[in-house]
């Protein structure tokens, strides 16, 4: 932050409401992971509660509790004086993350991208995308509509086109 | 996972995610995800990246070559009908010769070259999966691409720019296998007054490379341009990193020239013709120099003085009779190549160092082996000592030499081993050998091929308890006691493969001279350990055994042969 906010406010709490009304208390080091929470502290603008209208309560718990794991581990500054320590932090910080996400079912992670995306977390965007790519990966897209209730739109005569037509990568 | 309602959740969610997953995937399952429905149609098609990869089998085939000419066809039409145009990443990477006895082809590719170009295209990579074929010139439109940030091109050509080259925001220009006329590589590079990364390999046609007024430039790689004859880097502040490897094979002298490139600090030179005096004044010349790696190069003597010098590799420089290194913040040295006499070095802060002694003769006489000691001693103040060896006889030391020359190894804490091929010697010699090289090492491992690797750890007993009870005659000349007199515990670990083989142990009983032995094979090295007291024997799992046993505890369970025969006798475990 370039403000004079981050020694002044660095301990101060923004309030977020959720689409469904419910407010959250996030310190604001912990809230500066979002891109747009960031945006605005640096404009000033974090008075009273702030509306995400794009996110309900349980997945902005679920956000909350993203930021808060990756808040501590970077932020606060711990100096990791060996190499093998800090591959450690990694790895475990990679499992936590792995297991975060496979817990959640698919609505859940819908919202989650939809939620990340709007706050701008690109970590918790990208290893979100990445699950939901990882259940893509290896599949025929037959498998794919299936797992995903996916209805196709196309007529039988446009789906054949464009697999002719893109036949490469059908091989 | 739950069962989810019938709710296709997935292509309900905004274009910029779904790329963003798409971005996990290969480029292929992003193109048959186009046929789920028309939402993932529509973005793939917007999809800010297009990577066309050539693929390995039956490319020949007329049908494989139609698709592959259909699908560039017709994704481009699509495309070309955007209103959005922005395009992060573009690779085609295909057999080109396709292009020259098919025009239609041809025009396809260019259009696609101008279309990424006209998107914005950040990176660019061209790669032409023919060897040996016409060269491809890339169209002109590439020399005004402004947006490419990285180019890359494989086994192309570049033609005469007709107009000013102007890839302003170009950072990243990686050339392999790449036709370029002298005049028109410098026309490129005087064109991208950002660059920042610079790598040329096997590219034909450059003779003269001249770098300078390039204040971003930091890396700089030239790799086995076999034309190249001479290359000069100058006044460049923010060079990093310097690579230079002429192609020796066509035995061309190339003639380098580095100055005032203050900030560098890696510097490697492989199979070039550089001489004494000239290394010696540049290396003078570097005050941040970290890293300096000089490799195949046809010097005859070495003379580095530096004080910012952290990480020395000389590797088989074959001509080279003297060896002169004042370099008091040195850490790590590795020295490959012949045994260098007039070798002096200065390096108190040396940690680890990395040896391998060629012996081109493969005469082991006595003499070799006190001149091997002798270099090795150089580097007895480092903590960490790794061999190498392109056989084990390297380090077995023969009784005579060590009465002539005992060696002064003791600061070295760590000796690792490593012999490829592994000649057979038994892993007591060398093991043996190492002890007599490092007399007190406190872990010893040996590495005789990939998946055969021991380790030991030594325990020694405190020097007055030592010398109370030395009664040894055992080489006399040592300055201390040789470790067979001064080992109070060893621990040993070991791969399956070795247990397998069966391995045996040498040493010296405390009160005499004697050598008695210890063979243990197969199997029975886990019963007979598992039978001694005081013995701990993990079995967390089968690869991997670890005994910890003093030789005291060894002697009195195993009565064994005494012998002085070297050779292990084979079927000494049967008694």
């Amino acid at each position: 932050m370039s403000t004079p906010s981050s020694s002044v406010f660095s301990y101060r709490v923004l309030k977020l409401k959720s689409s469904d009304g419910e407010i959250f208390e996030v310190k604001q080091t912990v809230a500066v992971q979002s891109g747009v929470l960031k945006q605005m502290m640096e404009d000033g603008c974090t008075e009273g509660e702030i509306p995400l209208n794009n996110v309900d309560s349980p997945t902005l718990a679920k956000i909350i509790e993203w930021c808060n794991k990756h808040h501590d581990d970077d932020v606060e500054g711990r100096v990791l004086s060996q190499e093998k320590e800090k591959e450690k932090e990694k790895a475990d910080m990679k499992r936590w993350e792995s297991e975060f996400i496979d817990a959640l079912n698919r609505d859940e992670l819908y919202f989650l991208l939809i939620g990340s995306n709007y706050m701008n977390i690109k970590e918790l965007l990208d290893c979100a995308a990445q699950k939901v790519a990882g259940m893509v990966k290896g599949k025929t897209p037959e498998a794919i509509r299936e797992m995903f209730n996916i209805q196709s739109d196309f007529t039988e005569e446009e789906e054949k086109a464009i697999r002719k037509e893109n036949q490469w990568a059908f091989n | 996972m739950e069962i989810t309602k019938a709710i296709d959740r997935i292509s309900e969610l905004p274009e910029s995610i779904l790329h963003n997953v798409m971005s996990f995937l290969t480029y292929k399952q992003v193109v048959q995800a186009s046929v789920l429905c028309k939402t993932w149609l529509k973005a793939w098609l917007t999809y800010p990246v297009f990577e066309f990869e050539f693929e390995g089998k039956f490319y020949w085939l007329f049908d494989r070559r139609q698709n592959q000419k259909e699908f560039l066809e017709t994704t481009l039409r699509h495309r070309e009908k955007l209103k959005d145009k922005y395009m992060n990443k573009f690779t085609l990477d295909m057999e080109f010769y396709h292009l020259f006895d098919d025009p239609e082809f041809a025009t396809i590719v260019e259009r696609w070259i101008y279309h990424a170009v006209e998107c914005n295209v950040k990176e660019f990579k061209l790669e032409n999966e023919d060897s040996d074929m016409s060269w491809y010139f890339l169209p002109q439109i590439i020399y005004s691409a402004k947006s490419i940030n990285m180019l890359e091109l494989i086994n192309c050509g570049l033609g005469i720019p007709k107009c000013k080259v102007e890839l302003d925001f170009l950072r990243k220009l990686y050339l392999s296998d790449v036709y370029a006329d002298n005049e028109v590589l410098q026309d490129v590079i005087a064109g991208c007054p950002m660059i920042e990364d610079l790598s040329l390999c096997r590219c034909r046609g450059i003779k003269n490379l001249e770098l300078f007024n390039l204040a971003k430039l930091r890396v700089i790689k030239l790799w086995r341009n076999s034309e190249l004859v001479r290359v000069s880097i100058e006044e460049l502040d923010d060079v990093h990193s310097i690579v230079i490897c002429p192609d020796q094979d066509n035995n061309i002298f190339c003639d380098i020239v580095i100055n005032s490139c203050k900030s560098l600090k890696c510097l490697e030179l492989s199979r070039t013709f550089i001489e004494d005096e000239w290394l010696r004044i540049l290396i003078t010349e570097l005050p941040q120099l970290e890293y300096l790696r000089i490799e195949d190069c046809k010097l005859n003597s070495i003379r580095i003085s530096s004080s910012s010098l952290k990480t020395l590799v000389i590797d088989r420089c074959k001509k080279v009779t003297a060896i002169e290194i004042e370099t008091p913040n040195l850490g790590k040295i590795t020295f490959v190549g012949r045994n260098v006499r007039n070798f002096s070095f200065n390096a108190l802060a040396l940690s680890e160092a990395n040896i391998q002694i060629d012996n081109y003769n493969k005469v082991y006489d006595d003499h070799w082996y006190v001149q091997y000691i002798q270099l090795l001693e150089k580097f007895g103040h480092s903590k960490v000592l790794n061999i190498r060896s392109s056989t084990d006889q390297d380090v077995i030391i023969p009784g005579a030499v060590r009465q002539i020359r005992a060696s002064w190894l003791f600061g070295v804490k760590h000796v690792n081993f490593i012999s490829r091929p592994y000649m057979g010697s038994a892993i007591s010699k060398i093991l043996d050998g190492l002890l007599c090289i490092a007399p007190h090492a406190e872990t010893i491992s040996i590495e005789l091929d990939n998946t055969n690797k021991s380790y030991f750890k030594f325990s020694y007993k405190n020097k007055i308890d030592c010398c109370a009870r030395e009664t040894a005659t055992c080489y006399k000349s040592f300055p201390v006691s040789c470790w067979r007199h001064c080992i109070k515990e060893v621990e040993i670990e070991n791969t399956k493969i070795l247990l397998e083989k069966g391995f045996s142990i040498a040493c010296c009983s405390n009160e005499g001279n004697i050598v008695e032995r210890y063979v243990l094979r197969d199997e029975e090295i886990m019963e007979k350990i598992s039978n001694l007291k005081g013995l701990s024997v993990r079995k967390e799992n089968l690869l991997v055994a670890k005994a910890w046993l003093t030789l005291d505890m060894l002697s009195n369970i195993f009565p064994c042969h005494r012998t002085s025969e070297e050779r292990p006798a084979p079927a000494d475990s049967q008694h």
